[in-house]
């Protein structure tokens, strides 16, 4: 389910709307809880003695959707109505059918460009790596 | 303490609050866009987030153009605005061990698990003024970007990795300080209930986390000059993402998406223990949203001294450090002062001139009476 | 569809929170917490239903001693709240029939923190203010009664008002009830009130 929501959280959010869009069409959806802001409060704990506290808050969307009696929740970070309705869409299609090719399909599409822009990101912070042997060699 | 209402000044209020909107825009510059603040400033949105006790980058970024550019009063308003929410899920414990590290040093050890990683950093630039940032076009911007992209060659990439954190070895060594069993860690929630002092651990964490930037920094340079106890040195400082993940209404475990952290860990001078005479280090801990290195850094620095630091040493007072260093609550006493205190002035002032008015009688009678005697005393 | 669709999270909640209120202040009062359409799973009464979407929250837990299957996964999607054990739930859901060990079972708070304990909303069949068949007279007397308040109750388990008086003996300690019938009325006992049944 993580590597779902993964996706879907970080995924270009216009080609997440095109792409629930054409779904839509092809399925009764309600939308039982519009899209609305709340707060989620972050927990953390130190990490040596591992005392928990409470970091702060974090601003989170959420949405419900049904497709009769089966429901998905979508819920991000930020103010982002357009995507939480998309994570909800397709929380509850993947609940009728896990493996909708078309829906998997999409996913394992968008998840290549995150992973690769990922990659590329962790390289250029990979080149301010010290490299000590270069400071001895002088 | 009265303070007069303000009754005939309700004009003046609505114009005053016309006139700051007029003092932002009378130049006619073109409008800021919120997006700019927040890709552009983006520091300052972390600190906004941090104060505000609230991550919301995009909320942060508007304030701060609202505010003019007040870090503080953006911060007030990002708490205001958290305020009118529902929170309606508590995260998972976000996990720093799994971070997708931007930033990892340690002034401890040289050699440390995947290096010493400086990562987006200033510390090691002369602080020169750029006079080319003043010229900036989005042509030059492109260029830069096009040409820092390609210095990655795409064929010939690492692979993402995460890394062990240097306490863990320590810890695996047996030189860290062991836990004291009587040690409160209760946790409590200072947004949900009023905090008495003296508090648990959880309260200094919570609070200094969203304590404000330049007061911790103040106890925290204190405390290293002797006012506290002295110079630890960093573990490890961790700048990056971590995931947050929540449950959600059907009891499943959800990520939602990933906030960027400042962690530190500060190893503090060996510390024998009385009883047993084993010596070992003690580690404070300091986490804050965003890239907030100074505040985190002075985070640790103070809950170790809270917990452990001599109690004359203000900068280990818990009390004195966390209730000074909200910055609300701070910056909100500081300026009530100039709410109208018309009526205690007015007694004060009614006061000083009975006492002068009393004290001049007083010398009248003195000097007559001096007169009086000294020209007996001259008769005989 | 267990969300309720019908239901507005801030102005109903606010109405039916300030009707809680008043029947806490006036032991004896009935009240109604009636004019919103919800559809509740089997052994929730609606008004039990509303005063839980108007007190509970993701800080609070609940327990329910029945239909735990439906009425749990009801109760966390509308109000965000999570089930507990009894002991340490803050919201305890029972029948009027239920048995008295519910009652027992619920923190009563601690000195220093009276207020730890746990709210029950018992569900009865019907709540009178005049007598009638097959109902248990309850003379409600303390704050904010004036001298004697009787009301009528159906369905009520005599071993469950038994075990309040016990809860409640230990002032500050105790538990606060809050009956509802199925006609939406409400009744509000709170652990301040000494009452006597028949």
């Amino acid at each position: 389910m993580e590597e779902v929501d993964y996706i879907l959280n970080h995924c270009d959010l216009a080609l997440l709307k095109q792409f629930v869009v054409s779904l839509e069409a092809k399925h009764s959806l309600k939308i039982a809880k519009e899209p609305e802001l709340g707060l989620t409060m972050i927990r953390a704990e130190d990490s040596v003695e591992g005392q928990e506290f409470f970091l702060g808050e974090a601003l989170i969307t959420d949405c419900e959707v049904s497709i009769n009696d089966t429901t998905g929740y979508g819920i991000c970070m930020g103010d982002e109505p357009v995507r939480a309705y998309c994570m909800a869409v397709i929380d509850t299609l993947l609940q009728l059918d896990n493996n909708s090719p078309e829906i998997r399909n999409f996913l394992s599409q968008q998840e290549q460009v995150i992973k690769l822009a990922e990659k590329v990101e962790y390289n250029m912070i990979q080149r301010t790596r010290v490299d000590f042997k270069m400071m001895e060699q002088a | 303490m009265a303070y007069v209402s303000v009754k005939g000044g309700a004009d003046a209020i609505a114009n005053a609050k016309e006139l700051v909107e007029y003092y932002r825009l009378r130049y006619k510059t073109s409008p800021i866009e919120v997006n700019q603040i927040r890709t552009q400033l983006r520091l300052a949105v972390d600190k906004i987030m941090g104060e505000g006790s609230l991550y919301a980058p995009e909320y942060a970024a508007l304030a701060l153009k609202q505010m003019e550019g007040d870090v503080l009063e953006s911060a007030f308003v990002l708490r205001a605005f958290r305020a009118t929410l529902q929170r309606r899920y508590y995260s998972d414990i976000i996990n720093t061990r799994e971070m997708l590290v931007k930033r990892k040093i340690s002034s401890s050890f040289r050699e440390v698990p995947g290096g010493q990683v400086l990562g987006p950093t200033r510390d090691y630039t002369q602080r020169l003024m750029d006079a080319d940032k003043y010229f900036e076009t989005t042509e030059s911007i492109e260029k830069f970007l096009k040409e820092f992209e390609s210095k990655i060659d795409r064929n010939k990439m690492l692979e993402i990795n995460t890394y062990d954190k240097v306490i863990d070895l320590l810890k695996r060594e047996g030189l860290l300080m062991p836990v004291e069993e009587s040690y409160n860690k209760t946790v409590k929630d200072v947004t949900r209930e009023a905090i008495k002092f003296p508090a648990p651990r959880s309260v200094t964490l919570q609070m200094l986390a969203r304590a404000e930037t330049g007061g911790v920094m103040t106890m925290g340079y204190s405390s290293m000059r002797g006012f506290g106890d002295g110079h630890g040195t960093i573990g490890e400082l961790r700048y990056g993402a971590v995931k947050v993940r929540i449950t959600d209404p059907k009891g499943r475990k959800r990520y939602i998406g990933s906030i960027d952290v400042t962690e530190c860990e500060m190893i503090t001078k060996i510390n024998t223990n009385k009883t047993t005479k084993v010596p070992y280090f003690a580690i404070g801990y300091g986490l804050v949203f965003g890239q907030n290195e100074t505040k985190a850094i002075c985070m640790s620095i103070l809950d170790r001294g809270i917990r452990s630091g001599k109690k004359e040493n203000p900068c280990n007072n818990q009390e004195f450090v966390l209730y000074h260093t909200e910055g609300v609550e701070a910056m909100g006493f500081t300026n009530h002062l100039k709410l109208p205190h018309y009526v205690t002035f007015q007694s004060g002032l009614n006061n000083l001139r009975e006492s002068v008015k009393r004290n001049q009688q007083d010398q009248e009678e003195k000097t007559k009476l001096y007169r009086v005697i000294s020209k007996q005393t001259q008769e005989k | 569809m267990i969300r309720e669709i019908n239901y507005h999270e801030t102005f109903d909640a606010q109405r039916h929170f300030r009707t809680v209120l008043d029947s806490m202040a006036r032991p004896g009062k009935i009240n109604q917490v009636n004019d919103v359409d919800i559809s509740t799973p089997d052994g929730l009464n609606k008004a039990s239903a509303l005063v839980a979407f108007a007190l509970l929250n993701t800080d609070v837990s609940f327990y329910s001693s029945k239909n735990q299957s439906e009425i749990n996964e009801y109760l966390t999607v509308n109000t965000n709240s999570k089930p507990n054990d009894l002991e340490k739930a803050d919201f305890i859901f029972i029948n009027g029939n239920d048995d008295e060990m519910f009652i027992y079972g619920a923190k009563n708070g601690v000195l220093e923190y009276p207020e730890t304990s746990a709210t029950i909303i018992v569900d009865v069949e019907n709540i009178y203010d005049v007598p009638k068949d097959q109902t248990h007279e309850i003379i409600l007397s303390g704050p904010g009664v004036k001298d004697e308040k009787v009301v009528y109750v159906s369905k009520i388990n005599n071993d469950i008002l038994k075990a309040v008086m016990e809860q409640n003996s230990e002032y500050p300690l105790g538990v606060d009830i809050i009956m509802t019938d199925r006609n939406g009325n409400i009744l509000c006992i709170p652990r301040t009130n000494n009452f006597r049944w028949n």
